[in-house]
């Protein structure tokens, strides 16, 4: 099974990045209903996903995406118009597409309860809208799948017996085809003897059509019968394409178990109405003749309404690998191994200044320093990998609250490490969420009050310094900085005295303390006790801050800045007795030296006063378990902030700010609290880095 | 039959499974890490790779002279995971057959359920370790 696994992998990795894009172009038509060529798009996705699912044996999955594909297609030839209706099935299919795909995932066959109503539902949609098909009688006879006619082929030796009826109608095509300088071929794919997989062949024949570019206008058997695996070892296709027909027949070929291919033109086949091997083209090989089963009938799928226009083929070539991160961070200890190698050697060189040597050292030196770039950048991955399901996150939750919005996305090819990425989407939700559900005001609401009936939500990202800036804008109703307080002071959370002096920044700070929440009522969204205060958590375990701008009636701004990559970090680099300790830069409030007598003793626990904040004082020497140093008139203090507490670190020397590369320590050391890891500096020397969380 | 590695720590000879064994190094610069166990000794740069050092003869409780000098860092790899043990020197690799292995009642509780035997080659005593167990790493 193990080789099934691999294809198992592939098609739920494939299935998945379908499933996304499909929300994407569904998204696109909401908002534009009219918009054929995303309908087109949605088309093609559908069909490469029933194709896939079919491939794999997930006829659940591969039903479902057939209804759905169908019902795209009667949208397409104007016979069913896109509404609200059809919309909100289309994205409950969607869901249930992806149900049905973890299903498999985790070891199921796809086939959930939900797929099976869903696909009902669809078809009662069809079903509902088939007496429109009859207004179009040039479409009746494309899409309503034509009774199969049985006939007994009274010319034996005819390859591609085509119905006189169908011919008409084919011919039309046809005419459309050459109208634009395209080919209409025949192909009859025989399969070779005792067959294992029939439909996996016949989905593979007609996934090869489609990466081909060509368009299938007619089958024989149906798609139903293929489908249901009603068919022999022959499969007759009349195809719109521009490719040559011999590239056509090798491609084929090259699908396993196949046996022959025949190419005919259009014409030939119809007016001889017996098989013509078209040997001058060279696209087959060998003459065959055999055909017992000429019953005809028209295609439904992949009819056009105007072949003459064939989709689009995006081919969407995957650049890209996927490596475990493991591997990654295996790439990057091996680099940094590199650097201290790379600088012990020029250590070691620079006493006999050998002028050779220099130049080629300095080179040396260079193509590391870009090594270490690209292997930083390797593990990057772009945002959109989480804004990717916001629109329709938002849009879900803009309908259930009753709220008009318009979402826009900017800068999500901004990278960010992967780890970050994976952790940031959680908060963001939160935060989207609060902006809909607090922010954005009704539409009522909000023509009362002047403004745009559909509010506005931006979700940004940038990079701004050595991070990236993320931020949520609502044009909303903002945030009551007295509404705050009160609730503040209610709760205790400051006194009378604090609150008199407090800034507009500081008030709106109080929002991520836990246990406030200015809604007075919760709904089903927010208040579900997760609040600011479990974003403001989150962001700053991934070494990062949040900030909130607001501004009564006119909206609120939530800006998260991240640090790039959280493998490396800014850190501040201090000495305690011999040895080098990192403090995360983004946990630094200031530093200052502080002279002896500012240092008070408070219950037995040194303090000292900082902008008039009593701030307690931990000196590292003495957590350390080394002897004090010696009547210092001065002494460097960190102040670190954790949250919204602070404290003084005292430490004997500040070293500078320097970008580590972080490292677990081991399972050995997983009982020492003081310490998040190591780095190793440039000089070989390790420095533990302080974890300023632990040490309060 | 079992290959052992055989190493000196002051007196004593001890062995660990050759398997568990990634590479022998020389003394290198240790960085204390302050409120650890006492029997690790801190951690060392092992080309790019922060490996805790455990000096074993804390945990054995063995008395070593006050001017003793370890000089090799035996580095294992247990679990997937580096530790270095402080040793003198390494001596050689044996085979050794471990149903034949000595079993001696040790009066140090130390010792107790961290040894698998006493090897007996020539008119060497070579303590086995069960290092796993010395370690504080059995599963």
């Amino acid at each position: 099974m193990g080789e099934m696994d691999v294809y198992l992998s592939v098609f739920l990795d494939e299935a998945r990045e379908n499933l996304q894009n499909l929300n994407d172009a569904l998204l696109g038509l909401e908002s534009d209903m009219k918009n054929l060529e995303k309908v087109n798009e949605i088309f093609r996705i559908m069909h490469t996903l029933k194709g896939m699912a079919g491939t794999l044996g997930f006829d659940g999955l591969a039903k479902l995406c057939h209804t759905m594909e169908n019902t795209f297609d009667k949208i397409r030839n104007h016979q069913m118009t896109v509404n609200e209706d059809i919309i909100d099935l289309l994205f409950k299919g969607l869901d249930t597409l992806g149900e049905s795909l973890d299903d498999i995932a985790s070891g199921g066959n796809g086939d959930t309860q939900a797929v099976k109503t869903l696909k009902d539902g669809f078809e009662s949609i069809l079903k509902g809208q088939k007496s429109e098909q009859k207004v179009e009688p040039f479409k009746q006879a494309q899409v309503k799948e034509e009774p199969i006619q049985e006939k007994t082929v009274s010319s034996v030796d005819s390859a591609f017996f085509i119905e006189d009826s169908t011919k008409v109608i084919l011919k039309n095509v046809y005419d459309k085809a050459k109208e634009r300088g395209l080919n209409f071929y025949f192909i009859k794919v025989t399969l070779s003897e005792g067959v294992q997989l029939k439909l996996a062949r016949a989905f593979m024949i007609q996934h090869k059509f489609d990466e081909m570019g060509c368009e299938v206008v007619y089958s024989d058997p149906s798609t139903e019968d293929i489908e249901s695996e009603k068919f022999d070892r022959e499969l007759v296709f009349g195809i719109v394409t521009s490719v040559d027909p011999k590239f056509l027949a090798e491609n084929l070929k090259s699908i396993s178990e196949v046996e022959k291919i025949q190419i005919d033109d259009f014409f030939t086949s119809v007016n001889k109405k017996a098989v013509v091997t078209d040997d001058a083209d060279g696209a087959a090989s060998e003459k065959h003749v055999d055909s017992q089963n000429a019953e005809l009938s028209e295609e439904s799928e992949h009819k056009d309404d105007n072949p003459a226009q064939p989709t689009k083929k995006k081919l969407k070539l995957s650049q890209s690998i996927r490596v475990d991160i493991n591997k990654l961070d295996e790439l990057m200890n091996l680099m940094a191994e590199l650097v201290i190698a790379r600088s012990r050697i020029a250590e070691t060189l620079k006493k006999f200044s050998i002028k050779e040597v220099d130049e080629s050292l300095s080179q040396l030196s260079r193509i590391t320093l870009d090594l270490q770039n690209v292997v930083m950048k390797v593990r990057m991955v772009p945002v959109s990998f989480v804004f990717n399901r916001f629109p329709r996150l938002t849009r879900d939750i803009a309908k259930e609250l009753g709220k008009e919005i318009n979402f826009i996305m900017q800068g999500e090819e901004t990278e960010l490490d992967r780890t970050v990425v994976d952790e940031i989407g959680d908060p963001l939700i939160h935060l989207l969420r609060n902006s809909l559900d607090h922010g954005i005001e009704s539409p009522e609401e909000r023509i009362a009050k002047g403004k745009p009936k559909i509010g506005t939500i931006r979700l940004s990202a940038r990079h701004e310094g050595n991070g990236v800036i993320i931020e949520i804008e609502d044009d909303g109703k903002g945030m009551d900085k007295e509404k705050i307080l009160k609730k503040a002071l209610e709760k205790g959370l400051v006194d009378q005295t604090t609150a008199s002096s407090m800034k507009d920044e500081e008030i709106l700070a109080l929002s991520f303390l836990p246990g406030l929440s200015t809604k007075d009522k919760a709904t089903e969204l927010s208040g579900r006790g997760v609040g600011m205060d479990v974003v403001k958590s989150t962001v700053e375990s991934l070494k990062g801050t949040v900030t909130l701008e607001s501004e009564k009636g006119r909206g609120t701004i939530v800006r998260i800045r991240m640090p790039l990559t959280l493998a490396i970090i800014e850190a501040l680099l201090v000495t305690v007795k011999d040895y080098v300790y990192a403090i995360p830069i983004a946990n630094i409030d200031t530093t200052q030296k502080i002279a002896d007598g500012e240092i008070k003793v408070v219950q037995d626990r040194e303090v000292f006063m900082l902008r008039g904040e009593v701030i307690p004082v931990i000196r590292l020497r003495e957590l350390f378990g080394y002897s004090r140093t010696e009547n210092l008139k001065q002494e460097n203090i960190v102040i670190i902030k954790v949250g919204n507490k602070k404290y003084g670190v005292i430490v004997d020397k500040l070293l500078g700010q320097d970008d580590i590369v972080i490292k677990s320590l081991g399972s050995m050391l997983s009982d020492v609290k003081e310490f998040s890891g190591g780095a190793i500096l440039g000089d070989g020397r390790i420095a533990l880095i302080l974890d300023v969380s632990s040490l309060m | 039959m079992k290959d052992v590695l055989s190493f000196q720590i002051h007196n004593q000879e001890f062995a660990v499974e050759v398997d568990l064994i990634e590479i022998v190094s020389d003394m290198a610069d240790i960085t204390p890490i302050p409120n650890s166990r006492q029997s690790i000794k801190g951690v060392i740069n092992l080309r790019g790779r922060i490996v805790p050092i455990v000096d074993i003869t804390d945990i054995l409780r063995l008395n070593l002279p006050s001017d003793h000098v370890y000089r090799n860092i035996l580095v294992l790899k247990v679990d997937e995971e580096e530790i270095g043990i402080l040793v003198d020197l390494v001596n050689n690799v044996l085979s050794i057959d471990e149903t034949k292995l000595e079993n001696l009642q040790s009066r140090n509780e130390f010792y107790a359920g961290k040894v698998n035997g006493v090897i007996k080659k020539d008119n060497r005593l070579i303590v086995f370790l069960d290092i796993r167990a010395v370690l504080g790493m059995e599963e």
